[in-house]
């Protein structure tokens, strides 16, 4: 069984005397010691059968360990923390419940610092089509703390083979006030941002105010030529995705005032998108989930990254072109 | 003397072309524009309103250079679905 550290806490209250075991190793406990939690420390080696008793909460640092322990000693009365110790004790200091992302806490590249820094950061979706809601459900998905979502469109009966997000009963409805409203509900620690309209020179300031990153789904050159400037002239990165057929790119430019997208590309006269030569509804999925991948790798300072690079991919042969761009 | 240069063809090219990759026989000293040329010459008009972008051995080139034998290229043009 799972316990998270809310529920926990207010087990605790009701019973103050619970077994608590921390069966982490020495480093751990020594590196991360659990706040305000009485508990006995025992390693995995040591714990006998008469240690637990019905309502034993078992720990460990990311609550991967303890519950397959649990698992495979079929304890059938005891909790696993989720979460483990790195989730207790964000709790503890910031009274938020980080345990629905053990599975990424457990990384050595997030962890509760980064799941710390993936919680205060800001992101804007430009484009909630293919790509964009792709991009709005896991950046959702990992915590970020902020999503703007940005797209004066409306739901269309052809949107639906590669925007399955929408149901057949918002046709003709905002893009960007439905979507907020479906990702509401995935995530309370997400605070969602509608704005109806597009992009233009005039009002991208405003929009894109308080913002570390922008996520470029639209689906036409000029827009980019706008997002390009402004990120230029702020100093934000942007994730650039742009689909062909069964093609797609993705790059990161304007990464510390790295390349930028007007650096490689013309302002072609290209009257093509989407509706007009076709697209399978699984590729911009593919891109876009690069595209979320790419903003957890600039929040997090992971590297390799796309920043200063051109990623093509193929869906047709999935083979994938990365080209240096310095 | 020839050289074989190894076009990979993508996006708007791939489709000029109908090809995922071609080899083209090419003077030795040909350089990087010289193959956009032939892309172009090859495919008639297709490919007369975009202005491609080249990366040699998966380096973007910003401007002209001379190719060696066996050397990949890529004419990488703008997209704009989403």
């Amino acid at each position: 069984m799972n316990i998270s550290p809310k529920k926990l806490q207010k087990l605790i209250l009701e019973n103050p005397l619970i077994n608590i075991i921390d069966l982490r190793n020495d480093n751990q406990k020594k590196n991360n010691p659990l706040k305000n939690l009485k508990r006995r420390d025992i390693s995995f080696e040591k714990i006998k059968d008469s240690d637990l008793n019905d309502n034993t909460i078992l720990i460990c640092q990311f609550g991967i360990e303890t519950e397959k322990f649990i698992i495979e000693k079929k304890l059938s009365n005891v909790y696993n923390l989720i979460g483990g110790a790195a989730a207790w004790n964000y709790y503890i200091s910031k009274k938020e419940d980080i345990s629905r992302y053990a599975r990424q806490l457990v990384l050595p590249q997030v962890g509760e610092k980064g799941q710390k820094q993936i919680l205060e950061s800001k992101v804007s979706i430009i484009g909630l089509g293919g790509l964009g809601t792709v991009v709005a459900q896991y950046l959702v998905g990992a915590g970020i703390g902020t999503i703007k979502l940005i797209d004066g469109d409306i739901i269309s009966l052809t949107n639906l083979h590669r925007q399955p997000i929408y149901p057949i009963s918002s046709i003709g409805d905002s893009k960007s006030k439905t979507l907020k409203k479906i990702l509401s509900d995935v995530n309370e620690n997400c605070s969602l941002i509608s704005y109806d309209e597009y992009i233009d020179d005039e009002n991208i300031s405003e929009i894109l105010i308080d913002t570390d990153i922008i996520v470029d789904a639209t689906d036409n050159i000029n827009s980019r030529f706008i997002i390009d400037r402004f990120c230029k002239k702020s100093k934000i990165p942007f994730v650039y995705g742009a689909l062909y057929k069964f093609e797609g790119q993705v790059a990161v430019f304007n990464h510390n005032s790295g390349i930028s997208y007007s650096d490689i590309f013309s302002n072609n006269k290209i009257n093509e998108n989407c509706n007009d030569i076709g697209i399978l509804g699984m590729l911009p999925s593919i891109i876009g989930n690069i595209q979320s991948l790419e903003v957890l790798k600039i929040i997090l300072k992971i590297s390799p990254n796309l920043s200063e690079k051109l990623l093509i991919y193929d869906g047709l042969s999935h083979t994938m072109e990365k080209i240096e761009l310095i | 003397m020839s050289i074989e240069i190894k076009v990979k063809c993508f996006a708007h090219v791939k489709n000029a072309i109908g090809k995922d990759i071609i080899s083209l026989k090419m003077k030795e000293n040909s350089t990087s524009d010289d193959v956009e040329k032939m892309i172009r010459k090859m495919t008639n008009s297709k490919l007369n309103n975009i202005s491609f972008k080249i990366a040699v051995n998966q380096k973007y080139v910003s401007s002209n250079i001379s190719l060696n034998d066996g050397d990949e290229v890529v004419l990488i043009s703008p997209v704009q679905g989403g």
